[in-house]
C-alpha cells in the first residue's frame, strides 16, 4: 500500500519543471474567417537561467524590451488624480469622481506587483476604461464650468477663442496623462476630435476631445521604450519611471520640471532625483516597504486561514503590522550600513497587548504592559529571534492553517533566499503529509529523504524543519510531541552544502553566504525594475552587490540601480 | 419594444424565490422582443461556484459507490438541487469526472475551465496565468460572435474583486463584472448606449489614429501589447454597433441589495440579456477563487427560517470552508446551493417562456453547466468535479433527469475521465463543435462523453 508521503515523492521524479507534462500551447481560438480578429498570444518566455555576477569588460546593460507597461489599478488612480489636482476650480482643486477601476491592482500569480511583463488588455478591461472615461472627461468639464479667474474659465464656454482655450486645457492635462508634453501633431488631432463634434455642441465636443485622451494608448501604458541610435530613455521617460517605480504615480510638478531643466542627462541629477523620492525615513517609504513585504511574502498573510475559534486572540492585521515595523525599523537604522546582515539576524521584535503572545505565549498577566493598538515596543529577543525569518508574520506567512509548514519555509528560503529552481509539484501527486499519531513534523518528512523525493525535498526540508521551534502561530517553543525539536541540518545551494547545528546558525549561514547575498541583489532588481535580469545586467549585479554587502548600503544599491544602463537603456528589439 | 420595469417592481422581483409573477411581466416584454428575430440560436450559461461542490451534496443518497453508467433516473433528487425540481427531466447530474492539478488547493483558478495548468509553471491557487482558453471563452468565440457580448460575464464575490477565472488564452485573462450594479451597468446602462454618431465615430477615429502613431515606432513584444489595446477596440466597436440591432426591456439599476437579492439580481439580468439578445454566453460566478482571499459571500438571510438555521446562526458563507462533517456539508449545500439552483430554475423559466421562430422555446436551445472552479473539496486535489447540466441544446444532448458517475478504469489510482470530456460534449451540443477541447493539458481527453451525447 502506498502511503500520501510516497506519493508526495514522485513530485520530484521525471520530467522536473514540466507540471504534468503540460505544454501549454496556444489551442485555436477562432477558425470562422468571419469572426473578430483574435489577439495574438504572448509568446511564452524561455526557461530562465539567472544571470552570473560578471561584469564583462565593454560589456553594456542593455535593458529589457517589456518596457511598454499597461497601468495598474494603483498607477491609473493616482496618475488621474494628480491630472485632476492640477487644475483648479475655486476655491479647491478638482478632484476626480468616483468611477470604475478598468486594471486589477496586481496579478496574483506574479512574484512581483511590478512585472509588467504579465499584463495586457482584456476586451473588457478596455471598455471599463472607455466607461471611466466618459466619466472622467464630464466631470472634469463640469468641475471646469464653475472654475474663475482661470485661464479656462468656464470649462471654455466665455472664452473668445474656445478652440485655442480646448487645446490649452488639452495640453495641460495630457501633459500629466502621457507623463510628456504632447507633441503638436497629438494636439491637432485632439483639436480635430473637438472640432468635429463641436457641430454638436461645445460642451459634446470638449468631453470627446477628453474622452480621447482618457483612454488613449499613450495614457494606458507607459511608454518607457528607448528610441535614438543610442537607445537611452529621455528626460521625461526617466522622470515617469522614476516616479511610477519609487512613488506609484506619475511625476509631481517639481519633476516635470527638472526633467524639462536639466534632463537627466547626468548620474548626480538620477541619484538626487531618486534620493527625494526616497524620502528621509526610509523605514515608511511606501514602495521600499511593499518590496520587503512581497519579497517576504507578507503580502499573502490573509491567504492563510486561521480560525477565531481556537485562537481569538491572534489576527493577521495586528501581526502584520508588528512585522511591517521590523521591516520600518531595519529600513531606519540600517538602511546605510549593514542592511542585509540586519534584515536576517536582528534580534528585534515589535510587541503590544495584541502581539505579545507569540512571544511570551504563558504570561497570561503581561498584556497590560504593552502598547495599545499601533503603539509597539521594540524588544530584543536575542535567545528567541533573529531577522525577518523568525517574525511571526513570516512564519505564519509560510505556514498551513492548524499546523506548520516546514516544506513552504523551506521552499521560500530556496527559492527566495538562495535562487534555486524548485519545479512545481507535479500532477498526480497529492500534497498532503500522512497523519501518524504521536510523530514529530520531521518524522512525518522523512520519507523524503528517499530518491526520488530527496534530489528537491533535500534543497527544502531540512531548512525548513529548522524553524519548527516556531509553531504555526509564529510562537516560540522547544518541544513538539513531548519531545526537543531537532534543528540541525543543510543548507544547501545550487553547488554548495554547508552544515549547521541549529537554527541560528542556519540564519547565520544565510546572511554570511555568497548565493544568499547575489539572491537578495537579484529580487531586488526584479522587483524595481519589474523585470529579470538578463546575463547583459552583469555589471549592474555586481555594483549593487558591491554597494549592498561591501558597503552594506541598501539605498546605495537602489541608486546603482536607478543610474545604471540596466534602467537607463533598452536593448534593440528585434521583430 | 420595451417596457419598462418599475423600480421598487424590480427589486420585489429579485426577492430570492419570491416574485415570480413579475418575472413573467419581464418574459412577456421579452416575447415580443424575441418574436422580432429570425433565426434560431443557441445559448451556453455556465455557473460556476467558489470552493468546491461536495459529493456530500450533490450526490443523491442510496446508490453505493462505483460507476453509474448510462445513469438512473431512480433517485431522489438531492436538496440543495430543489430549485430545479421543475426541470428534472431535463437535466443530468454528472459525476466522476477529473481534472486533477498541481497546486490548486483552494481553487483551481483559470485551469479549472480550461484543463490547462497556469502558464510559465505558476501556480494555479494564486491566480497563475492562464495556460489556455476556458471553455465559456471557447464557445462564445464560436457562437458569440453576432450578439453584441461575445460572453457577459459577471461574479459575486464578498470582497468585489475580479477573480481570475475565465480566460480568452494562454495569458489572457477574461475580467469579469463584480457586483450586479456593474453588471447593470454595462448590459443596460450608458456605458455602451448608442451614443451621436458624430461623437462616438470621433472618438473612435481618434483612439485608432493614437495607436497607429504609438504602435508604428513599436516592434516585437511591445507591438504586441498594443495589438491587444487594438483587439479590445475592436470589440468595443463591435458591442456599440449591434447594440442598436437589438431591443431590450428597460432594466433600473439594482441599486444597494444583500448577498441573496444581488445574486437573484445578476441572474436576472442574465436572463434578460440572453432573451432579448445581447449574448448567448452567460456566465455567472460566486465565490470564486481563493477561499480565505477574502472571496466568501456571507449570506446572512438564508438560515433564518430554514431547518439549519440553528447551524448557521450568523449567517452562510458561499464556500463551504472548513466545515468539517460530511452533513454540515450538506446542510451548507442544502442552503447556499439550494439557493443557486433556485435562481437557476428561474433563469429556466424565463429561458421557457421565450418563444423563438420554429417552434418551442428558447430554453430548447439552451445548455445551462454548474459546476464549480475547485472540484469538490475546500482543500481539493481536484480530482473530483460534480456537474450539474440542465437543457438538451435542441436535443444534441440526453439531458433527461439522469444521475451518471463515472469510475477510475484504471483502478483505485488510476486516472478518471477529463472534465474537459464533459466540456467538449456541451460545447459540440451547443454549436461550438471540438473533439479536443483541454486536448494536451491536465488529463488525457477522450472526447464527447457517449452517455450523454444523443
Amino acid at each position: 500500500m502506498w502511503s500520501v508521503a510516497a506519493l508526495l515523492c514522485f513530485a520530484c521524479e521525471g520530467n522536473i519543471g514540466e507540471p504534468g507534462g503540460t505544454p501549454n500551447r496556444e489551442r485555436p481560438v477562432v477558425d470562422d474567417p468571419s469572426a473578430p480578429s483574435e489577439r495574438p498570444p504572448f509568446p511564452e518566455e524561455p526557461p530562465y537561467v539567472p544571470p552570473s555576477f560578471v561584469c564583462e569588460e565593454g560589456a553594456s546593460a542593455t535593458g529589457s524590451t517589456a518596457r511598454v507597461v499597461r497601468l495598474t489599478a494603483d498607477e491609473y488612480a493616482l496618475t488621474i488624480q494628480e491630472a485632476f489636482r492640477r487644475f483648479r476650480a475655486n476655491p479647491r482643486n478638482l478632484v476626480p469622481p468616483s468611477y470604475e477601476a478598468p486594471f486589477a491592482d496586481r496579478n496574483p500569480a506574479d512574484r512581483y506587483s511590478t512585472y509588467a511583463i504579465s499584463y495586457g488588455m482584456a476586451d473588457d478591461e478596455l471598455v471599463t476604461a472607455m466607461d471611466a472615461a466618459r466619466t472622467l472627461a464630464a466631470s472634469f468639464r463640469e468641475q471646469l464650468l464653475v472654475a474663475t479667474g482661470d485661464t479656462h474659465e468656464g470649462a471654455c464656454e466665455e472664452v473668445e477663442d474656445r478652440t485655442a482655450c480646448v487645446r490649452a486645457v488639452l495640453s495641460r492635462l495630457g501633459r500629466v496623462l502621457y507623463r510628456r508634453p504632447l507633441s503638436e501633431e497629438e494636439l491637432d488631432g485632439l483639436e480635430l476630435t473637438y472640432a468635429e463634434v463641436a457641430s454638436v455642441s461645445h460642451a459634446t465636443g470638449f468631453e470627446a476631445s477628453l474622452r480621447r485622451l482618457f483612454a488613449s494608448p499613450q495614457f494606458l501604458y507607459r511608454d518607457e521604450v528607448a528610441r535614438g541610435p543610442e537607445r537611452r530613455l529621455d528626460a521625461h521617460q526617466v522622470a515617469a519611471a522614476l516616479s511610477y517605480t519609487l512613488r506609484g504615480g506619475p511625476p509631481d510638478s517639481r519633476l516635470e520640471r527638472a526633467s524639462e531643466a536639466e534632463g537627466f542627462t547626468s548620474e548626480a541629477s538620477i541619484r538626487e532625483t531618486v534620493l527625494q523620492l526616497l524620502g528621509e525615513n526610509l523605514g515608511q517609504q511606501p514602495r521600499v516597504l511593499r518590496f520587503l513585504q512581497e519579497y517576504t511574502r507578507l503580502a499573502n498573510l490573509d491567504l492563510v486561514f486561521k480560525d477565531p475559534g481556537d485562537h481569538g486572540w491572534y489576527q493577521h492585521e495586528r501581526n502584520r503590522s508588528a512585522n511591517e515595523r521590523f521591516f520600518g525599523y531595519v529600513l531606519d537604522r540600517y538602511g546605510r550600513e549593514g542592511f542585509f546582515q540586519a534584515l536576517l539576524t536582528d534580534p528585534s521584535v515589535f510587541v503590544n497587548r495584541n502581539t505579545y503572545r507569540h512571544f511570551f505565549p504563558d504570561d497570561e498577566t503581561s498584556a497590560s504592559e504593552w502598547g495599545e493598538g499601533a503603539d509597539f515596543v521594540r524588544v530584543e529577543l536575542p535567545e528567541q529571534r533573529r531577522g525577518f525569518l523568525t517574525q511571526p508574520g513570516f512564519l505564519v506567512t509560510h505556514s498551513h492553517s492548524e499546523e506548520t509548514h516546514p516544506v513552504g519555509r523551506g521552499h521560500f528560503i530556496a527559492s527566495s533566499l538562495m535562487c534555486v529552481t524548485i519545479p512545481p509539484v507535479p500532477i498526480g501527486v497529492v500534497a498532503a503529509l500522512p497523519e501518524i499519531p504521536g510523530a514529530t513534523m520531521r518524522e512525518r518528512l522523512s520519507e523524503h529523504s528517499r530518491e526520488p523525493c530527496a534530489g528537491c525535498h533535500s534543497l527544502m526540508d531540512d531548512v525548513g524543519l529548522a524553524f519548527e521551534i516556531y509553531d504555526d502561530l509564529g510562537r516560540f517553543r522547544e518541544t513538539e510531541e513531548g519531545r526537543p525539536i531537532e534543528t540541525g541540518g543543510t543548507l544547501r545551494g545550487s553547488d554548495s552544502a554547508v552544515a549547521f547545528a541549529d537554527t541560528f546558525a542556519l540564519i547565520d549561514a544565510l546572511a554570511a553566504s555568497r548565493e544568499a547575498r547575489e539572491c537578495f541583489v537579484l529580487q531586488s532588481f526584479e522587483y524595481w525594475l519589474g523585470r529579470r535580469p538578463a546575463q547583459a545586467d552583469g555589471c549592474t549585479l555586481v555594483r549593487m552587490y558591491e554597494a549592498l554587502h561591501e558597503a552594506g548600503d541598501f539605498v546605495e544599491m537602489l541608486l546603482v540601480l536607478f543610474s545604471s544602463e540596466s534602467f537607463l537603456a533598452q536593448q534593440e528589439v528585434s521583430e | 419594444m420595451t417596457s419598462r420595469i418599475p423600480r421598487r417592481s424590480f427589486l420585489r422581483w429579485l426577492g430570492a424565490g419570491a416574485g415570480s409573477a413579475l418575472l413573467g411581466s419581464v418574459a412577456r416584454g421579452i416575447v415580443s422582443t424575441a418574436k422580432a428575430e429570425s433565426t434560431r440560436r443557441k445559448c451556453f450559461v455556465l455557473v460556476v461556484v467558489g470552493q468546491g461542490i461536495s459529493e456530500h451534496g450533490v450526490r443523491p443518497a442510496g446508490l453505493g459507490t462505483g460507476a453509474i453508467l448510462p445513469g438512473t433516473t431512480s433517485y431522489e433528487l438531492p436538496p440543495m438541487l430543489r430549485g430545479l425540481a421543475a426541470h428534472r427531466d431535463r437535466m443530468l447530474i454528472v459525476d466522476g469526472l477529473s481534472n486533477r492539478m498541481p497546486a490548486g488547493q483552494h481553487t483551481g483558478g483559470y485551469a479549472a475551465l480550461s484543463g490547462f495548468t497556469a502558464a510559465g509553471g505558476a501556480s494555479n491557487e494564486a491566480g497563475g496565468p492562464p495556460g489556455g482558453i476556458t471553455i465559456d471563452q471557447f464557445i462564445a468565440s464560436r457562437i458569440g460572435n453576432d450578439t453584441p457580448f461575445r460572453s457577459v460575464l459577471a461574479q459575486l464575490n464578498g470582497n468585489r474583486r475580479r477573480v481570475g477565472t475565465f480566460a480568452s488564452g494562454i495569458r489572457r485573462p477574461a475580467p469579469s463584472l463584480p457586483s450586479a450594479s456593474q453588471m447593470w451597468s454595462r448590459l443596460f446602462g450608458d456605458a455602451l448606449a448608442p451614443q451621436s454618431a458624430v461623437s462616438g465615430n470621433a472618438i473612435m477615429d481618434g483612439l485608432r489614429s493614437d495607436l497607429g502613431r504609438v504602435r508604428s515606432e513599436l516592434r516585437g513584444y511591445e507591438r504586441l501589447k498594443l495589438d491587444h489595446y487594438e483587439a479590445a477596440l475592436d470589440e468595443f466597436s463591435r458591442r456599440m454597433s449591434r447594440l442598436g440591432m437589438f431591443v431590450c426591456p428597460s432594466v433600473d439599476a439594482p441599486g444597494t441589495l444583500d448577498p441573496e437579492d444581488e445574486l437573484g439580481a445578476m441572474f436576472d439580468m442574465g436572463a434578460v440579456a440572453l432573451t432579448c439578445g445581447l449574448t448567448n454566453v452567460l456566465c455567472l460566478g460566486l465565490g470564486l477563487g481563493h477561499g480565505h482571499g477574502g472571496n466568501e459571500v456571507r449570506f446572512r438571510r438564508l438560515p433564518m427560517g430554514s431547518p439549519y438555521e440553528a447551524d448557521f446562526p450568523d449567517g452562510v458563507s458561499s464556500g463551504m470552508g472548513h466545515l468539517g462533517s460530511a452533513e454540515l456539508i450538506a446542510k451548507h449545500h442544502a442552503l447556499v446551493y439550494g439557493h443557486v439552483s433556485e435562481q437557476i430554475g428561474r433563469l429556466v423559466d424565463a429561458l421557457r417562456a421565450t418563444p423563438v421562430d420554429g417552434g418551442g422555446t428558447l430554453f430548447d436551445d439552451t445548455t445551462i453547466v454548474w459546476t464549480s472552479d475547485n472540484g469538490n473539496h475546500h482543500h481539493s486535489q481536484h480530482d473530483l468535479y460534480p456537474c450539474v447540466v440542465v437543457g438538451d441544446a435542441g436535443g444534441a444532448l440526453r439531458a433527461d433527469g439522469r444521475y451518471l458517475r463515472y469510475d477510475r478504469p484504471g483502478g483505485e489510482r488510476g486516472p478518471r475521465r477529463a472534465l474537459a470530456d464533459l466540456f467538449t460534449s456541451v460545447a459540440t451540443a451547443v454549436g461550438a463543435g471540438t473533439d479536443n477541447f483541454g486536448e494536451g493539458g491536465l488529463l488525457p481527453v477522450e472526447g464527447p462523453l457517449a452517455e450523454i451525447m444523443r
